[in-house]
């Protein structure tokens, strides 16, 4: 057996075959039987020991930010909403909240229940989007009893959402100034019966994943990302959690309702840093979102749920940050006083967390790749983007740093060489 | 290490328990009483063809045609094969003349098929069985 941690210090030759005559190169997608959507890693094995992971996104890329500057307000609701399939209603709470914080500069205000009731949908899927995840993950390392039994449990969340918004992916249950259905008393008292049964059914897989052997051998030491390079590369949400960095969005700049109860609120962490870590950290915050939803529930205001805001939003440059299942949402929305967009632009977790996904790669063994990918809960469609790759082979690339003086001259080179490029 | 206990529990419980999944296409699936999104019904009588729902729909779905049974001589065709089921023009019908309801099986064989009060015969335009709205629902 080779002393993992040997190679993980590794040496700076890695990720250079000409310097290494012993490593083989794998490719591991577009197509590959673990992935759900297409992505591609390169990666560099040393009989079973993965040396170096290279990742290359742009495979789907649809271009809803540029169809977001054609549509009203209300329409991108529900256009962003179609960014991610699990964690879409997020998606339309950033971009509202972007909006409403334009129009805040007028006086504009979004009542107090609507708020709520966002916030309890937000949660509700994050609840759905933990539980898949565990399915999907069991699945990976072979534990399909889990998968089947976790997939059950979600059932739950989803009648509770198909029977708030009528619908059981895309909810549809935003508008620019509130939220568009209400929630009677037999709905809020369903729920928190139900929540109570997710609580024990989640404490049932919280037992299961810390005391038995069949997750603890395939996840334990397997995808570690030390606190200190989950920190140099931009780890976002249960990724950076998992490896102890304590940020989340709720905690650190409340959005919605969020700030109302801050002070139960629990950033959960946990310190072995590996994909147990992930695993243990997604249960516990789904617990930690049924204790949320249930004091919601409970503390909810009454009012209006919807106050109605004016077609043109005002010039303004906003960007709202949320905290989506997978970890931090920017929505960066230009507003040019036009019932449309100026410009949109979104940045969703899985494009801050691939970089992770070769660093903790490094070390592990080939058959692992496939959980150590999982771990993160890629969404390769929603982080997708117009790439322009320069130099095919990545491996002889040159890089050099330009100074200021230097770009300068390039661009008037490039202008008196091409001088009427325009026409 | 192995727990044999909690193993042959877990499964004496799971033999008497109930089932979690439906025999779908034989029995009836689960469904909200109120509130779901499925496929659209237009009142003509009340439409006035004000073109609300034409300028509310999201992904252009709704298509405005010419007609002789409303007052600003056009209807909505709507396909349901671009349909997002956001109800946005549920919401702003100001007649109460469009409206989503609970018939949510919409498979088709043909992409013909989606596209529904494409023609403007009578029978065609009141609603089918099976789609039939409750009053208290709207």
């Amino acid at each position: 057996m080779v002393d993992k941690k040997k190679i993980k210090v590794g040496s700076p030759q890695t990720g250079c075959s000409s310097c290494m005559p012993n490593t083989f190169e794998i490719p591991l997608g577009p197509q590959h039987p673990a992935l759900k959507e297409p992505t591609h890693f390169l990666l560099e094995v040393e009989g079973e020991i993965i040396v170096n992971a290279t990742p290359r996104i742009g495979y789907v890329h649809r271009g809803i930010e540029k169809l977001a500057e054609t549509k009203t307000y209300s329409a991108n609701l529900t256009l962003v909403e179609r960014v991610c399939g699990i964690c879409s209603h997020i998606h339309s709470i950033s971009l509202a909240n972007a909006a409403e914080g334009a129009l805040a500069l007028e006086g504009f205000e979004v009542p107090m229940r609507a708020q709520y009731i966002r916030t309890i949908v937000a949660e509700l899927e994050r609840i759905h989007s933990h539980i898949l995840w565990l399915g999907v993950a069991a699945h990976e390392i072979g534990f399909d009893t889990l998968f089947m039994l976790s997939w059950r449990d979600r059932e739950l969340t989803m009648d509770l959402l198909e029977d708030i918004s009528g619908n059981r992916v895309n909810y549809a249950m935003n508008e620019i100034g509130g939220s568009r259905r209400d929630m009677n008393q037999s709905q809020i008292d369903r729920m928190l019966k139900y929540m109570d049964i997710t609580i024990e059914r989640m404490e049932r897989y919280k037992d299961i994943c810390l005391n038995e052997n069949t997750i603890r051998m395939r996840t334990q030491e397997v995808g570690i990302l030390l606190p200190q390079k989950a920190r140099e590369l931009c780890a976002v949400g249960p990724t950076a959690r998992a490896s102890g960095v304590a940020i989340d969005v709720r905690y650190d700049d409340p959005y919605s309702a969020y700030g109302e109860f801050r002070d139960i609120f629990n950033v959960v962490t946990y310190d072995s840093n590996d994909v147990f870590s992930l695993v243990v950290v997604r249960i516990i915050e789904t617990i930690e979102a049924c204790i949320y939803i249930k004091w919601m529930l409970k503390n909810i205001p009454d009012g209006p749920i919807f106050k109605k805001a004016p077609r043109k939003v005002p010039e303004a440059q906003i960007l709202s940050r949320t905290e989506a299942p997978r970890g931090e949402l920017i929505h960066y929305l230009w507003s040019n006083n036009t019932n449309k967009p100026y410009r949109l632009k979104i940045t969703t977790p899985t494009l801050s967390n691939i970089n992770t996904v070769s660093e903790m790669m490094k070390g592990d063994y080939l058959a692992d790749s496939t959980i150590t990918l999982a771990s993160i809960d890629p969404c390769f469609s929603c982080e997708d983007r117009m790439i322009t790759v320069v130099n095919n082979d990545r491996r002889k690339a040159k890089v050099e740093t330009w100074s200021e003086s230097q770009l300068r001259k390039y661009s008037n080179d490039w202008h008196t060489a091409n001088k009427r490029w325009k026409k | 290490m192995p727990r044999p206990a909690v193993i042959v529990w877990e499964a004496l419980k799971h033999v008497f328990s109930k089932k979690a999944t439906i025999d779908y296409p034989f029995e009836e699936g689960v469904k909200p009483l109120v509130g779901l999104r499925g496929a659209h019904v237009l009142y003509i009588d009340l439409c006035t063809g004000c073109r609300a729902c034409e300028r509310a729909c999201p992904p252009l779905a709704i298509v405005m045609v010419p007609s002789e049974l409303t007052k600003t001589k056009k209807r909505p065709v709507i396909n349901l094969g671009q349909c997002i089921f956001c109800g946005l023009c549920e919401d702003a019908c100001r007649y109460d003349a469009l409206f989503l309801t609970d018939y949510i099986e919409l498979s088709a064989f043909q992409q013909q098929e989606m596209i529904i009060y494409e023609t403007e015969d009578p029978k065609d335009l009141t609603y089918s069985e099976g789609t039939e709205p409750k009053e208290e629902d709207s």
